[in-house]
């Protein structure tokens, strides 16, 4: 009596098997460098360059985008460090799950409330400052 | 005449100590009527101390005592007009809005301090409403303006002057603006 042949192979990982997962972990792996950089920003503005452009005060951005922070940048890292040692790459690819994650919730207002940051705070608040572009 | 803004320190009619005052602001005060000039008073402080926070930390005076004053630069074209704004410590100015309809500027920001600097003739951290160039508006909010006393700068760091709101608000070029402090 023949068995017959296994149809998986121990040890090996298909890696298109996992392409859900690697979309999820380059999209995490995106966001959190941004997140971390916006909370920089806004602490290094001058506090009354939000109220000159009539944006939410200092304090409140910092709370924003620290909070941010710590769902994209700071849970991910701490959470890839933690695994890596006894769960490899994948243990990170895991950890930065990004939508994926098992805080997506928190993470996607994070990443909406760093992309309103990127994109409308900063510049107005650069631009008070006598930076940004000239014409 | 006593300035209890003032917190700890004990103030002088400001007439009475010109090396307390930067040139611009020992000239204005000379040309202010000396009723309103005698209400003005003078006080030293440690230079290091001249930011407002600071100031009001080491001297216990009240933050919502403190006017600043900031420099604007409002841009349409080619033309930069500036003004100065005069707002409570406790608030900040809402540059980007009020100020910059006034300027009748396209884009308004604060100006770089070294401009601010050459174009007072006032040092970095002691710019005033007082003797500004003649050129500049002076927006005054309605809370500094109903404001009993506030201090402000006095063109250098070493010194504070004390006034009644009511007096900064009839400062040259003055004009009260409700809501310019947020």
């Amino acid at each position: 009596m023949c068995s017959a042949p296994s149809r998986t192979y121990p040890g090996r990982v298909n890696v298109l098997e996992h392409l859900d997962a690697l979309v999820l972990f380059a999209i995490g792996v995106g966001a959190a460098p941004i997140a971390g950089y916006a909370f920089v920003h806004a602490l290094r503005q001058r506090s009354d360059a939000f109220t000159a452009v009539g944006k939410l005060t200092k304090n409140a951005w910092l709370g924003i985008t620290g909070a941010a922070m710590f769902f994209l940048l700071l849970i991910p890292v701490f959470g890839a460090l933690s695994s890596v040692s006894y769960a490899g790459f994948w243990g990170v690819v895991n950890a930065f799950q990004g939508p994926g994650s098992s805080m997506t919730l928190f993470w996607l207002a994070g990443v909406v409330a760093v992309s309103v940051y990127i994109v409308d705070v900063k510049p107005a608040v650069v631009g008070v400052q006598g930076g940004g572009q000239r014409w | 005449m006593t300035w209890p803004v003032l917190g700890t320190l004990s103030a002088v009619p400001a007439l009475d100590r010109p090396d307390l005052l930067g040139k611009p602001v020992a000239r204005a005060l000379e040309l202010l009527d000396p009723a309103d000039a005698a209400l003005v008073g003078v006080a030293e402080i440690d230079p290091d101390l001249a930011d407002t926070a600071a100031f009001c930390e080491a001297y216990g005076s009240p933050l919502d005592g403190s006017a600043n004053c900031v420099v604007v630069a409002g841009r349409r074209g080619e033309e930069t007009r500036y003004a100065a704004c005069l707002v409570l410590a406790t608030t900040r100015a809402d540059v980007n809005g009020l100020v910059r309809r006034r300027l009748n500027a396209r884009k308004a920001s604060f100006a770089p301090m070294d401009d601010a600097v050459a174009l007072s003739g006032m040092e970095y951290g002691g710019i005033t409403p007082v003797g500004l160039p003649d050129d500049w508006p002076l927006l005054v909010d309605a809370a500094v303006a109903a404001a009993d006393a506030v201090v402000i700068g006095s063109g250098i760091r070493g010194s504070k002057l004390a006034l009644p709101g009511a007096l900064a608000a009839r400062l040259a070029n003055a004009e009260v603006v409700a809501d310019l402090g947020r």
